[in-house]
């Protein structure tokens, strides 16, 4: 299902536009984005500037009011709700600021909770959430709850939930907002390694330290981009 | 000890005065102090500054004093009731709801209590009332049929010279009496009785005097006391009345006393079936030609009082010598022994069970509110943490932070209960007017300071039990977590959570109790509607007469009448057949004494019982009493000694063979052989509930008491049989004036009648159970609603994580119906074993009938998911963009 | 031991109290205070609020009665007296205290043990 040149990811003109009380808010105004397979895209700006909101419409959580957008060369701004919880399950990984692990839930069962909603077999369940959690080195907590975890161990157990179902991309916004500098270098070590191992991934920061360490930086401001640069190689 | 404390609170209540006081004291106190300063040559500033070290804090001593001084208790109080009054205010749903439902539950359980206190509590209103015993006569030989029998005339007499142990005994029955000499003829409910039963019960006639001894001689005797009800009614409560003559059976009778209107008479001693009802005493005025031997004619109610000292088992053993001796004197083959039992026990009777299972059943409801309310409290326990935390830190202890809650709990517990009284009060009235009469001392039902104390330590237990939840769950948590954010307050709504969901499965399991009782009394219900009768129910018109003996003393005068009668109605239109028999089907037993065969190898005593119905041919045709064999008797047969019998009749008598034509010996009157000419169906005879009895159907030339003073036209019609009731009322009035009616109801009203004393408590208990259900739906509600709001976030999650809109729902609904099915099945086992309790109250249905315990079950699990699918909707519109925000 | 002074122990001020009201007569509040600072010397450590709750605690048991009143530099003050009841309690509470200190002499005053065994 490889789209012409490798690319994952085209948004053509893409707005979106917030109706309230007669007002008429802006929050992206023709956004024309490509993300290739394998790269690793920062979207930078200050807070208000619609990076959210940007985000969200790359993750399916909202659709954009005009223009169009193509996950994979299929076009996903107007599809059914049904459908695109399924896209977001199979095709995207969520990695997030406050890390929102399910706090009722183990470890092992906050990984494995978006291969349930694929009614994946149990064994093969098993098998991926060991391996995920091995890769972000977890394994030995798999059976502690969230609580029982610092913040930047949390947020290695989310690392893996977002990569157990081999999405097309992963989508992180503000990965590092809730941690501290150590454990937040420890975690932007860890996307650039799941980078290096092929994965795709737009994250979303307003902290220009972690923007470098994307190839490419898309820099929002009022809704619109207005700059790109690239990370010197 | 006591004078301090009455200071102290009086110096609560003068608190600001006391403050002022203090305060001049004080600053009378530092003036002083200056000034010798000053006078030991300090600087003015210099001066103060010393006067007020040395006083030390102001405030510091304020507080001493006042802690010296006053209740520190009944300050907090005072503090915790104002905030509880203010959190009021801050949300009036959650505080109307909590005092409605209490109210409610406090007031239907205090109405309830209120019956079973003046049925089964309070002690009858007579005096030394567990010194009073019901006597009934054992004749061994008929146990097997009648194991206890009420009291004969003569043996009664007998009693009260020989037995000792009795300082008094009297008897009474049940009678009717036609009224005439004013308008209508009219049936009155009196009761014949000892001259003595007054005196014995220990009760003296409001007005006028009580009976004479030898007003129970014959022709002495024509004399009565009337009830308070039939006075304020016949006389308009005018005392003049005494001395008065009234008509009763064309025998004048003069009134000589007027009972006070709080003076009980049950049924078991021969009362009406309501008091209300019953009219007048009359003395036993001597013996009817029919009351003369020692054995038989047990028509009495007999009541003894103990004499002092003399225990039950004494008594009983005296009465036993003495029945042994009336025995041998009486010489005709039988045994005589006798039994004492407790009265206040008798005049409960079987409605004991059922009482208490209705306040069994209505203390379910008033649980299932407190469980509600305790859920409704811990859902505001994550928020009351927060404050708890701020008041922590500012040094209250738990102890005070709990003690702020109960506060809260108790004065809400309070208001629902002051509001539940009144409620109850209304409920007791309703309940008293509608109950059937089978339910014991109705008329004496009113909330005395027993049901007052009781309506308050519901309350007080249930303010405990609502109350200690939240408590609980406070002491189970550090304040501290509650002012941290995050996955910890995640954990610490779940805690809450579980004990939100056992206090459902609680609420679940007892509905699912109640709900099965009930569920079962209706089956019973239906299933005695189905009964198989015997008898057409519907289109048929009893009309029930009582001839005055003095017009109608012969024989041919009766059938005369009633020829006439049935005559008649042959000329109005739409009247399929007419008949009259002297006891109607469910209009109890009559005439009820042996039959056999002849050569039969039984003994006298061990011969079968029957009941006698003297009937006209066309009886059966109108009643619908089916034909199974042979002929009815008709004009052709007159003077042939010859029945008809029941089916029961002939297979007990002549299983497998032809039943016409054999001849059966009467014992109705002098033993006659009779032939039997034809077999009809059985019918329910007394009760629809009991099984049909053996019946004998004689023709009217049968012998000298075949035709009876009493009756009941039978009618049946083409339409609705309750047109027939003016016409059938003319027709008679024009036959003889003088002739009352005693009853003129459709059967079919009789019938439904009959069954009230099953259709109340099932009524109740149905009311009940549906509350239950009403209550634990808004509970499973409540539950569910809360949990999808607290877990927004988790929802969004999930969304995110790529579950769709089927995924979420069926997750909430899951959750949700989890503990609903642990208390569905918690309800159903226990309802299991609870049903045997109840088994007297059934009828037709197993305690673990299926169709009722599955119907059940679907019904709960339809009701809990509505009550989980309305909130775990709003689940499905959480927006998963929650996900992205942050605080 | 000088340097510090003395923490009153529980029930001591109300005793104080009671005997300077009945050595003294009618006094105010002040004056009580003072004048149980005079007499011990100044040992004890008092701050002369206190007094006041312990003055209700008396009131309440009716062992001393108040009356507002004026004082010799024509001040208004509440002056307190000791009622028949406190004269009887004082005696039997000062004959207790008595006892107490004997007996808490005889035992301050048993020598140490030598090689005390800890």
């Amino acid at each position: 299902m490889a789209s012409p040149n490798g690319m994952l990811i085209k948004m053509q003109g893409v707005s979106k536009i917030f109706f309230t009380d007669e007002l008429e808010t802006h929050a992206l105004s023709a956004i024309d984005l490509e993300i290739k397979k394998g790269e690793y895209l920062a979207i930078a700006g200050p807070s208000g500037c619609g990076k959210s909101t940007l985000l969200a419409i790359l993750g399916l959580l909202d659709s954009p009011t005009e223009g169009n957008y193509f996950l994979n060369g299929k076009p996903v701004s107007s599809l059914k709700l049904s459908d695109r919880s399924r896209i977001r399950n199979r095709e995207i990984g969520f990695i997030f600021q406050a890390f929102n692990l399910i706090g009722d839930l183990t470890v092992y069962e906050n990984v494995e909770l978006p291969l349930t909603y694929r009614g994946m077999a149990s064994a093969e369940r098993k098998e991926k959430v060991q391996a995920a959690l091995q890769r972000v080195e977890m394994a030995h907590r798999s059976k502690h709850y969230p609580a029982q975890l610092s913040g930047g161990q949390q947020q290695r157990v989310a690392v893996a939930r977002a990569l157990v179902g081999d999405p097309l991309i992963l989508l992180a916004d503000e990965p590092t907002g809730n941690l501290d500098s150590k454990n937040g270098d420890a975690v932007m070590d860890l996307l650039k390694e799941l980078h290096a191992n092929g994965a795709t991934i737009c994250m979303v920061t307003h902290d220009p330290r972690y923007a470098h360490h994307a190839e490419r930086t898309l820099h929002l401001f009022d809704g619109r981009i207005v700059e790109q640069t690239l990370a010197p190689v | 000890m006591n004078l301090r404390f009455l200071q102290r609170l009086a110096s609560f209540f003068r608190r600001s005065q006391l403050d002022q006081d203090l305060e001049a004291e004080m600053s009378s106190h530092l003036e002083l102090a200056i000034e010798d300063n000053l006078r030991n040559g300090m600087s003015p500033a210099e001066a103060r500054r010393q006067a007020l070290i040395q006083f030390g804090g102001a405030q510091q001593a304020k507080e001493q004093h006042r802690d010296s001084r006053g209740i520190p208790v009944l300050d907090v109080l005072h503090q915790d009731l104002r905030f509880a009054l203010r959190m009021f205010r801050k949300s009036p749903g959650f505080t109307a709801i909590a005092i409605l439902t209490l109210a409610l539950g406090i007031g239907a359980t205090t109405a309830i209590f209120s019956v079973v206190n003046s049925a089964l509590l309070r002690p009858l209103a007579y005096r030394d009332p567990q010194r009073l015993y019901l006597v009934r006569e054992i004749v061994p030989q008929l146990a097997k049929f009648y194991p206890t029998l009420s009291a004969n005339l003569p043996d009664f007499h007998i009693w009260q010279k020989q037995v000792h142990a009795f300082a008094d005994v009297a008897i009474a029955e049940s009678t009717t009496a036609d009224l005439t000499g004013h308008d209508e003829p009219e049936v009155l409910h009196g009761v014949r009785a000892s001259a003595n039963i007054f005196s014995v019960l220990g009760t003296h006639p409001a007005l006028g005097r009580t009976f004479r001894p030898e007003e129970d001689d014959s022709g002495r005797g024509r004399v009565l006391i009337l009830t308070d009800a039939f006075w304020r009614n016949r006389f308009q409560g005018d005392p003049s009345a005494i001395g008065k003559t009234i008509t009763l059976d064309g025998v004048p009778h003069e009134i000589v006393g007027i009972l006070p209107a709080s003076f009980p008479f049950p049924q078991v001693l021969g009362g009406a079936d309501s008091y209300s009802r019953l009219a007048f005493f009359k003395p036993l005025n001597g013996p009817e030609s029919y009351e003369q031997s020692l054995i038989g004619e047990f028509d009495f109610a007999a009541v003894a009082r103990l004499s002092p000292g003399v225990t039950q088992d004494q008594a009983l053993a005296e009465l036993n010598v003495v029945q042994s001796q009336i025995a041998r004197r009486a010489n005709e083959g039988v045994d005589l022994l006798g039994t004492l039992l407790p009265l206040e026990t008798e005049v409960v009777g079987p409605a004991r069970r059922g009482l208490l299972f209705l306040l069994a059943a209505v203390g379910a409801v008033l649980l299932i509110v407190c469980a509600n309310l305790a859920s409704l409290l811990l859902a505001r326990v994550p928020g009351r943490m927060r404050e708890a935390a701020i008041r922590a830190s500012l040094g209250a202890t738990q102890a005070r932070i709990i003690r702020q809650l109960l506060t809260e709990t108790f004065l809400l517990s309070f208001a629902g209960g002051a509001l539940g009284i009144w409620i109850a009060g209304f409920a007791v009235k309703w309940l008293v007017r509608l109950a059937p009469p089978g339910i014991p001392r109705l008329d004496e039902v009113n909330m005395d300071a027993r049901v007052l104390l009781f309506a308050l330590a519901i309350s007080i237990a249930a303010a405990s039990f609502f109350g200690v939840f939240p408590a609980w769950r406070i002491t189970r948590s550090q304040p501290v977590d509650a002012l941290k954010s995050g996955v910890t307050a995640t954990t610490e709504s779940r805690r809450t959570r579980r004990l939100r969901e056992s206090l459902v499965s609680f609420e679940v399991g007892l509905t699912t109790l109640l709900l099965i009782l009930a569920g079962l009394l209706i089956a019973s219900l239906g299933q005695l509607l189905r009964v198989h009768t015997g008898f057409t129910v519907e289109n048929v018109l009893i009309a029930g007469v009582d001839l005055p003996p003095q017009n109608y003393s012969q024989p041919a005068d009766r059938l005369h009448f009633y020829d006439r009668v049935l005559a008649g109605l042959q000329s109005l239109p739409g009247i399929q057949a007419a008949g009259w028999v002297s006891i109607p089907p469910l209009g109890g037993e009559g005439s009820v004494t042996g039959i056999n065969i002849p050569g039969a190898p039984q003994t006298q005593a061990e011969t079968p019982i029957a009941n006698y119905r003297p009937v006209s041919p066309d009886y059966f045709s109108a009643m619908g009493i089916a034909l199974l064999q042979g002929r009815i008797f008709g004009p052709a047969d007159h003077d042939r000694k010859i029945v008809v019998v029941s089916q029961n009749v002939a297979e007990r008598f002549w299983p497998g063979k032809n039943p016409i034509g054999q001849i059966c010996i009467t014992q109705w009157g002098p033993d006659v052989p009779a032939e039997v000419v034809g077999v009809v169906g059985d019918i329910r005879t007394v009760q629809l509930d009991m099984p049909p009895l053996m019946m004998v159907y004689v023709p009217t030339w049968f012998n000298t008491i075949s035709v009876p003073t009493s009756a009941s036209i039978v009618l049946r019609t083409v339409r609705g049989p309750a047109i027939y009731a003016g016409p059938v009322r003319d027709l008679i009035r024009n036959i003889d004036p003088d002739v009352p009616l005693t009853t003129l109801r459709p059967m079919s009203q009789i019938v439904s009648h009959s069954l009230d004393a099953r259709r109340f408590p099932m009524f109740l208990a149905m009311l009940f159970a549906l509350s239950s259900l009403l209550l634990a739906a808004l509970g499973i509600f409540g539950v569910v609603g809360y949990s999808v709001e607290q877990r927004r976030q988790e929802l969004g999650i999930r969304m995110a994580l790529g579950a769709n809109l089927q995924d979420l729902l069926r997750m909430v609904l899951r959750q949700g119906m989890a503990p609903v099915i642990v208390g569905l099945v918690a309800g159903v086992i226990t309802a299991v074993f609870a049903g045997r309790l109840i088994g007297s109250l059934l009828f037709g249905v197993s305690a673990n009938d299926l169709l009722t315990l599955a119907t059940v079950a679907f019904v709960v699990v339809a009701v809990a998911l509505v009550a989980c699918y309305i909130p775990a909707c709003r689940a499905t519109r959480v927006d998963p963009m929650i996900v992205l925000r942050y605080e | 031991m000088s340097d510090s002074k003395l923490d009153l122990l529980q029930g001591t001020l109300d005793l104080m109290v009671l005997q300077t009201l009945a050595a003294m007569g009618s006094l105010h509040g002040y004056g009580i205070a003072r004048r149980i600072e005079q007499v011990s010397g100044n040992e004890v450590l008092l701050n002369q609020g206190t007094i006041y709750a312990s003055l209700v605690r008396l009131q309440q048991r009716g062992w001393i009665s108040a009356e507002w009143g004026t004082s010799d530099n024509n001040r208004k003050a509440k002056f307190y007296s000791i009622t028949k009841a406190g004269r009887k309690q004082l005696s039997e509470d000062a004959a207790y205290w008595q006892r107490l200190s004997l007996v808490m002499n005889r035992v301050l005053a048993m020598p140490e043990e030598e090689g005390g065994k800890s």
